[in-house]
Order: structure tokens, then C-alpha cells, then sequence
């Protein structure tokens, strides 16, 4: 950006205003809640980890969950049952997601597309096991509650409105960080090696300890959100973090666009948008209709998006952009960029 | 000592022995050619001093150090960079983007660093980007920095990998084909600039089939044939080497 | 030792399936190099489909038939609706695919047939066989019985066989294969058709055994790989030999320590085999990493 300091404020506190303006917007919307708003900030928050491990790096993960869920079982037991600050303790569920993650990405570095795709899920499994089984911590299938609210000096998060503005808050400092992250030495070695393993290090990136960097990353981002969720509905069980909510996940990345940090908030607005306006709206059409569409609704979305436009709403929205800019004869016309075939070595 | 030194490098697939007691050198100032018909194991050469396979037997040393087995990274943070032979481009990156990342080796700024915009990530941009300005004239693409390197005519694209491979400020060049697919007007131009690399002082280390570019550019000619050198010399020597001219009996001279 | 021997005799009928539900992974992969997340979802189809026939009276034989070639179908639309347009994207695009494929099957298993699980009753009626001191059930012998059939039909079917044999040279040169006027795409479609048809066959004769449920899609995806990458993913017989030991294995955790860690076996075995040995424990060759 040509223009100094104001330039980035106007942009980030303009971001900051449209997630204030959603809350009239949702009080105007019949079957849009702020409560909705809460799990909308939430989710762009642990999907924003998952662009940057998929969009950005190339690799796939499809146990997110897990680390959405090591945070808010870290928080949940950490302040509930040891009393620890609500800070702390989600300081302590992000290192604890990180060294997870790190573990999972320096186990699998050799692993690719397919491979380590089943991987994750396996690990994401593995992960809601042993949550289910380990009744003696984590309170088994019944979960653990009794978590306080999430408390800072004078002010009390304990309202939809004050739990989504903090939410949205953390959002906002996460796409600032992701932004300077891409446009950065790391960031560039991390979207090089999701590009051509190869070629990365061939430049010096040492690629194993870059998955294992990037995975650490995205689950610090899913752990953050998971701290927050388990203020915010003081009672933590395993349903939260196995495999649909992975699923959920990809699903709002991937709609909302997995190449860009726009994509994750933008999903997720879509995918709470379409499943609570589901959930009121069709069983007015269709008799008899339960409204549990969201399965369904998801895996259609993803083929949908994946057929017809791939790089997602935020995609789209940026190729409009540039055509609309085009024809006012603001930008310059650009060499249209062709899709790469992928090359897989090895 | 010479830069690079390669002993009796023995590399086998299965029941395929890809090179078979290999031995070379490279040093700075000289343009080597590796040539030899197709399936020689050139390829193959390269990808065991860059660090991309693992040789059976046999040294490699870099300024008289062993890298033998080395991973490429570490091999490339020596100082060794390569070209590949099926162009690999970091898909939507700008050209500036991919010599950008040829930096790597030289900064420091961590992922903390970077996320929270401390003092070091703007110094090291800053000097990143008067290097690669630099590097971009120099090799004719400054006026395409910022297109995305995949939306460029493939004889740019080779550029910008060349590009990316001369950011490491390496001290030895591995070029994998770099003429494939180029015009013979577009070859003598790289062979010219690889001439122009050797003598600032890098030693490259190129597999060519273009037999103008081997012959009008090269200092040392080393021919492989089946995974085994038949012939090493100056160019002249080696046109004329009856068993040179036997390996390529029936491949058409470039 | 007789106790060991029930464990083989409880575990060996879900490992047939297991094994069946990896020979479509197999033959997928082989020939186009695709992970179908959605393999298992055939499965889940043909059992549901089959228990609602035989809920609305349709007689045991037809019903089962249908069921089968309902999950057939679904393999072929999966190839031309969803891979075949898809066929130039990269791999992650594919995998995000067939990931979405599966979730819609399962969306639209959920609202076709509800949560409960439901089963009919087993082929023939009557006592478990005593077998070497262990009981085995019908069912399980029907299950073994099919599994033995249907790998005979394979077999059959890819050394005999024209087509068979054309994907078989897919499977180990593609470029070849083209050259040989064999037409990928189609055989694309044969792969994605048989593989949907072999788990509809093991999704039809599970049902006495552990009923239909709209969810069953993921943990039997989720073996049946497993199965195949014990196997190797190169043979389909691999699988099938894959998937009888994973079910044994299951079976004697099920015994030895608790139903609820018996889920987790199958998912760190897969992620055990991924990371430590991913040519499988019955290939021959093993890859050399640089």
C-alpha cells in the first residue's frame, strides 16, 4: 500500500466496523442472533488457521477440530478445576495446540495430497477417542463444565454482544497477523513450499520443519477460538471437536476461499448465514421437514464451490473486483492467469 | 581443491544402476557442461549434489566439505542453488515474489518477527528489495516484476527461475536444461549470460543438449553416457572423441 | 487359546468387509490415482437402500439386488458428475471433492432415513456353528462366503478380461496405457462403478451383523482404507488381506481392553501404517526417500 500508517488503519478499523454493524444487522434479521454472531467470529477465527494450512501451504488437514477442542478443554479444565487466569490458561491451550500440531506435522512431513489427508482425519479421530475415553480428565461423552466467564481486570465478557465484539476483536489482530506473515520472509518460505516442495528447498527452506511451523500456526489460531468457545458456553464435550466440526470447517474455508485471509470470515458468515436461515426457513416450505439440512447443505456447498468457483467467494469477489476496475480503467489490464497443473513429484 | 568435487557417485534404482562411479569437478570461473544422450543420468547427477536423492556409494564435497547425503536445504544454505529441468515456479507469485524468496538463505526474520512487524522483518525488506531490484535488471525482467511469474512466456519463465537461483548469491549454479524449449536466438542470450555469471566468479555446473550453447560457452565438457563418463575435456576435444560420437550415433545433434 | 480363536471368529466378518470396502480404494487409486473419501458412503447406501426394500416387503433376492446396483449407480455419477469435471484440478481440489461428496451422501442419508440404525434379519436363520471351539454366526459365514466369491470374481475379472487387464495397465503406466488407445476417462468410470459395486455387495450382507445407520459411511471408509494401505494399495487382494487383519485386531482389543478404545485402533493403525511403512506391510519393494 502506497499510504503510510493511516492507510492499514482505515482498512483494519473499516473491518472492525462492519463486525459492529452485524450486530444491528442481526437483531433486524429474524433468524439471525447475536449468539449467532458469537459462533460466526469463532469459527472465522479457527478456519483462518486452517487457510493458512491449506490455502497458503498446501498441505491438508482434516482433523482442525482437534485443536479447536484442545483449547477449549485446556481453558475448560484449566479455569474451572486449577482456577488459573482465564489468560493463562489460554495461553497454556494454545502451546499445548502448537506442540500438538507440531508433533502431527513433523510425524507426517513426508506424507502428501491424499496420503495426508486420511492422515489428519485419522488423527482427528484419534484425537475425539481418546477425549470420549479419558473420563478421568476430560469428564468422558458427559464433558466438563463449570467454566467462568472470561473476566479481564473490570470488564466481564458474560453477554453475546461483549463476547462477540472480543471474538470479532481477536479476528481482526488474526487477519493483521496473517496478512504481515504472507508478506514476509516466512510467509513467502511457507506459500513457496506449499507450491513446489522442490524448488523451496532448493532455495534454503528447510520443507519438514515448515509443515511442522505451519501446523503449530494454524492450530494456535483453532486453540484461541477453542479458549474463547469455552468461555462463552461454559460446558466443554466431545461432539464440539470431532469429525463434523473438522468438516465445518474445511467446509467455511473453502467457500469462503481457501487462497485468501478474506476467505475464512467470509465463510463463515455464509455457512452461519445458510444454516440458520435453513433451519427457520425450510421447514415453512417443505411439511414436516426437521431442518437438520446441514450435512446435506455442506457437502453440496463444498462440490458446488469446487466445481463452479474454485477459489471461493472471496476469490470471486476479488476476480470482480479486478474486471470492475479494469473497465473504469483503473488498473492496468493484467495477463489473464492460467490454472497451473499441479505437479506432483514423487 | 576445487569448489565442487564429486567421487565416484553411484546412484541405482532397483536393478537400474543410474550412475556408475561418477566423478567430477567444478570451479568458480568455469562454465561445466554435462551432456551425453538421453537417460544418461545427468538429471540424476544433479539431484545427488543438490541433495534431492541419496547416493549408493561415492563423495560429495562442496569447498572440502563432505554434503554427501546431505537434504537440499542444507545443501542449498552452503551456497549451491539449481534450475530444474520441468520449471518449478511457485505458482501465483510475482516474478519480484520468486527472487524474493532466493533470499531466504541470507535473512533471519522469524515467523514472530514477521507477524508483528518488528524492526528486523523492515530492514531485511528493505535490503531484499534493492537486491532483487538490481537482480531483475540485470536480467531483463524488471519491467514484468510484478506480473505472476505463471502468466509469462515460457522464455521468461526460465528467466525468473534463473532468477530465483542467482537471489541465493550461491557459489556454485546448478542449470538443469535451461535452453529446453528455447529459440536458438533465446539460447546463445543464456549462454552469453552464463558466460558473463562464470566470469563474476560463480562456477556453474549446467546439463545441456543445445550443442551451440556446450561448444561456444563452455570451458570443460563432461559426457555421460549409461551413468558412466566416456569423455571429459575442453570442448573442441570432446566434439571429435570417437566414443562421443558413438554414443550419439542415431540422436539427432541439437 | 480357544478365547484368541473367538476373537478371530468375531473379528473375521468385519474384516471381510473391511477388506471389501479397500479393494474399491484400490482399484480407484491404481487407476486414476484417486482417494474416493467417499467409498465407504457406498456401503452405507446400498445397507440403507436394501433395509427399506425389505421394510416395504420387496422380497429378500430383488431387494438386495437393487441395493447393490443403487450403489453402483452412485459410483458411476461420482465419476461423471463430481471427478470427471474435476479431472484437471489439483490434487487438494479432489480431495475436497469426494470429501464433500461424502458429507452430502451423508446429509442425505440423515434426512432419507433418519438417525436409528435399522437391519433385517440374517440370510438363514438359526445358531451360531461351533467351529473349532469358537461360535461363528451365519451371517459371519455368509460374509466370508461373498467375500470368498466376489474375490474370485476379481481375480477373474482382471487377469481374464479384456477390460480387466486395460485396468490393470492403467494402473502401472497411464501414459502407456493412453498410447494403447485405451481411453482413461472410461476407464475411470469402471474403477469409480466397480468399486461402488463391491461395497454395495459388502454394505448388503453387513447389515445382520451391525445394522444400517446414516453415519456408517466414515468409521467403514475410514477401516476399508486402512485395509488397503496394510495391502499396500497395489493389489485389491491386498485389501482384502489388509482389512482380516485389521478386523482380528479390532477384535481382540474389543476383548482385551474396551469397546470404547476399539474404535481407536483402526485410526492409529492408519495413522501408524501412513507414517511408518505407507507401501503397506505386503509390498515388496520399498520406496527409497532422498
Amino acid at each position: 500500500m502506497g499510504l503510510r500508517w493511516w492507510g492499514p488503519l482505515a482498512l483494519w478499523g473499516g473491518v472492525f466496523g462492519i463486525g459492529v454493524l452485524l450486530v444491528p444487522l442481526a437483531d433486524a434479521l429474524p433468524f439471525l442472533t447475536r449468539a449467532n454472531l458469537v459462533v460466526l467470529a469463532l469459527h472465522a477465527i479457527a478456519a483462518m488457521g486452517l487457510t493458512l494450512v491449506m490455502g497458503f501451504a498446501g498441505q491438508v488437514s482434516l482433523g482442525h477440530a482437534a485443536f479447536y477442542g484442545v483449547g477449549a478443554y485446556t481453558t475448560a479444565l484449566l479455569t474451572s478445576k486449577a482456577e488459573w487466569h482465564p489468560l493463562l490458561a489460554m495461553a497454556a491451550g494454545a502451546v499445548m495446540a502448537a506442540v500438538l500440531a507440531a508433533l502431527l506435522g513433523r510425524i507426517v512431513f513426508r506424507l502428501r495430497g491424499h496420503f495426508l489427508a486420511m492422515a489428519t482425519l485419522a488423527f482427528g479421530l484419534v484425537f475425539y477417542v481418546v477425549v470420549r475415553s479419558w473420563d478421568s480428565l476430560t469428564g468422558g461423552n458427559q464433558g466438563t463444565g463449570g467454566i467462568p466467564d472470561l473476566a479481564l481486570g473490570r470488564l466481564r465478557f458474560d453477554t453475546d454482544t461483549s463476547m462477540y465484539l472480543l471474538a470479532w476483536g481477536v479476528l481482526v489482530a488474526g487477519l493483521i497477523a496473517a496478512r504481515n506473515l504472507l508478506a514476509s520472509r516466512p510467509g513467502r518460505a511457507l506459500v513457496a513450499m506449499g507450491a513446489s516442495e522442490v524448488a523451496a528447498a532448493s532455495t534454503g527452506i528447510d520443507v519438514a520443519r515448515t509443515k511442522m511451523v505451519v501446523f503449530a500456526l494454524g492450530a494456535v489460531y483453532a486453540s484461541l477460538a477453542g479458549s474463547l468457545y469455552a468461555h462463552y458456553v461454559k460446558y466443554v464435550s466431545p461432539e464440539s471437536f470431532g469429525l463434523l466440526p473438522s468438516l465445518r470447517f474445511l467446509v467455511i474455508s473453502t467457500v469462503g476461499g481457501i487462497e485468501s485471509v478474506w476467505g475464512a470470515p467470509l465463510g463463515s458468515a455464509v455457512v452461519v448465514l445458510l444454516t440458520e436461515g435453513m433451519r427457520e426457513l425450510i421447514p415453512k416450505f417443505v411439511s414436516g421437514a426437521t431442518g437438520s439440512y446441514e450435512i446435506l447443505a455442506y457437502g453440496v456447498a463444498l462440490v458446488l464451490v469446487l466445481l463452479f468457483l474454485p477459489r471461493g467467494l472471496a476469490g470471486g469477489i476479488a476476480a470482480l473486483t479486478q474486471r470492475g476496475a479494469e473497465w473504469l480503467g483503473a488498473r492496468q489490464r493484467r495477463a489473464p492467469v492460467p490454472t497451473l497443473e499441479e505437479v506432483e513429484l514423487r | 581443491m576445487s569448489l565442487l568435487q564429486v567421487e565416484n557417485v553411484v546412484v541405482q534404482f532397483g536393478g537400474l544402476r543410474a550412475l556408475d562411479k561418477v566423478s567430477l569437478i567444478a570451479e568458480p570461473g568455469r562454465v561445466t557442461a554435462l551432456i551425453g544422450p538421453n537417460g544418461a543420468g545427468k538429471t540424476t547427477l544433479l539431484n545427488v549434489i543438490s541433495g534431492l536423492m541419496r547416493p549408493l556409494g561415492g563423495r560429495v564435497y562442496l569447498q572440502g566439505r563432505d554434503i554427501t547425503g546431505w537434504p537440499p536445504h542444507r545443501v542449498a544454505r552452503l551456497g549451491i542453488a539449481r534450475t530444474f529441468q520441468n520449471l518449478q515456479l511457485f505458482g501465483q507469485m510475482t516474478v519480484r515474489e520468486h527472487l524474493l524468496v532466493g533470499r531466504y538463505r541470507l535473512t533471519h526474520t522469524s515467523l514472530l518477527e514477521a507477524m508483528l512487524r518488528l524492526p528486523r522483518h523492515f530492514r531485511e525488506e528493505r535490503e531484499a528489495r534493492a537486491a532483487t531490484d538490481a537482480l531483475l535488471s540485470r536480467l531483463g525482467l524488471a519491467d514484468v516484476a510484478e506480473w505472476p511469474a505463471a502468466s509469462l512466456p515460457y522464455g521468461k519463465q526460465r528467466l525468473v527461475e534463473l532468477g530465483r537461483a542467482l537471489a541465493t548469491e550461491p557459489v556454485l549454479l546448478l542449470l538443469d536444461e535451461p535452453t529446453a524449449g528455447l529459440s536458438g536466438a533465446e539460447a546463445a542470450e543464456v549462454g552469453q549470460m552464463l558466460r558473463r555469471l562464470a566470469s563474476d566468479g560463480l562456477a556453474v555446473l549446467l546439463v545441456e543438449h543445445h550443442m551451440d550453447v556446450v561448444m561456444s560457452h563452455s570451458d570443460w565438457v563432461v559426457v555421460l553416457d549409461h551413468g558412466v563418463v566416456i569423455a571429459q575435456g575442453p570442448p573442441a576435444q570432446v566434439q571429435s572423441d570417437p566414443q562421443v560420437i558413438e554414443a550419439y550415433l542415431g540422436e539427432e545433434a541439437a | 487359546m480357544s478365547e484368541f480363536l473367538q476373537f478371530v471368529a468375531s473379528g473375521i466378518g468385519q474384516g471381510a468387509i473391511y477388506g471389501l470396502v479397500g479393494v474399491g480404494f484400490v482399484i480407484v487409486y491404481n487407476v486414476t490415482g484417486i482417494i474416493n473419501f467417499a467409498q465407504g458412503h457406498y456401503l452405507m447406501l446400498s445397507a440403507l437402500t436394501a433395509v427399506s426394500l425389505r421394510e416395504a416387503g420387496v422380497p429378500a433376492v430383488p431387494a438386495l439386488l437393487v441395493a447393490m446396483v443403487a450403489a453402483a449407480l452412485a459410483g458411476l455419477v461420482t465419476d461423471r458428475l463430481v471427478i470427471n469435471p474435476a479431472r484437471r484440478h489439483s490434487t487438494l481440489t479432489l480431495i475436497i471433492l469426494t470429501v464433500g461428496l461424502a458429507i452430502a451422501l451423508e446429509g442425505l442419508a440423515l434426512l432419507i432415513w433418519g438417525v436409528n440404525p435399522r437391519r433385517y434379519a440374517p440370510f438363514t436363520a438359526g445358531p451360531p456353528l461351533e467351529i473349532g471351539g469358537a461360535a461363528v454366526s451365519r451371517q459371519t459365514l455368509w460374509v466370508l462366503g461373498v467375500t470368498l466369491a466376489l474375490a474370485l470374481a476379481l481375480w477373474w475379472f482382471f487377469q481374464r478380461t479384456v477390460v480387466g487387464k486395460a485396468m490393470q495397465a492403467c494402473a502401472m503406466n497411464r501414459e502407456a496405457a493412453r498410447l494403447q488407445a485405451i481411453n482413461p476417462a472410461q476407464m475411470s468410470l469402471y474403477a469409480f462403478t466397480m468399486a461402488a459395486a463391491v461395497a454395495g455387495v459388502a454394505g448388503v450382507v453387513l447389515v445382520p451383523i451391525t445394522s444400517a445407520y446414516y453415519d456408517m459411511g466414515v468409521p467403514f471408509g475410514l477401516k476399508g482404507f486402512t485395509a488397503a494401505v496394510i495391502g499396500g494399495l497395489v493389489s485389491p487382494f491386498g485389501a482384502l488381506a489388509g482389512g482380516l487383519l485389521l478386523g482380528i485386531a479390532e477384535a481382540v482389543a474389543v476383548g482385551y481392553v474396551s469397546s470404547a478404545m476399539a474404535e481407536g485402533v483402526a485410526f492409529a493403525v492408519l495413522a501408524l501404517m501412513l507414517i511408518l511403512r505407507p507401501e503397506g506391510l505386503l509390498a515388496r519393494v520399498r520406496t527409497r526417500w532422498a
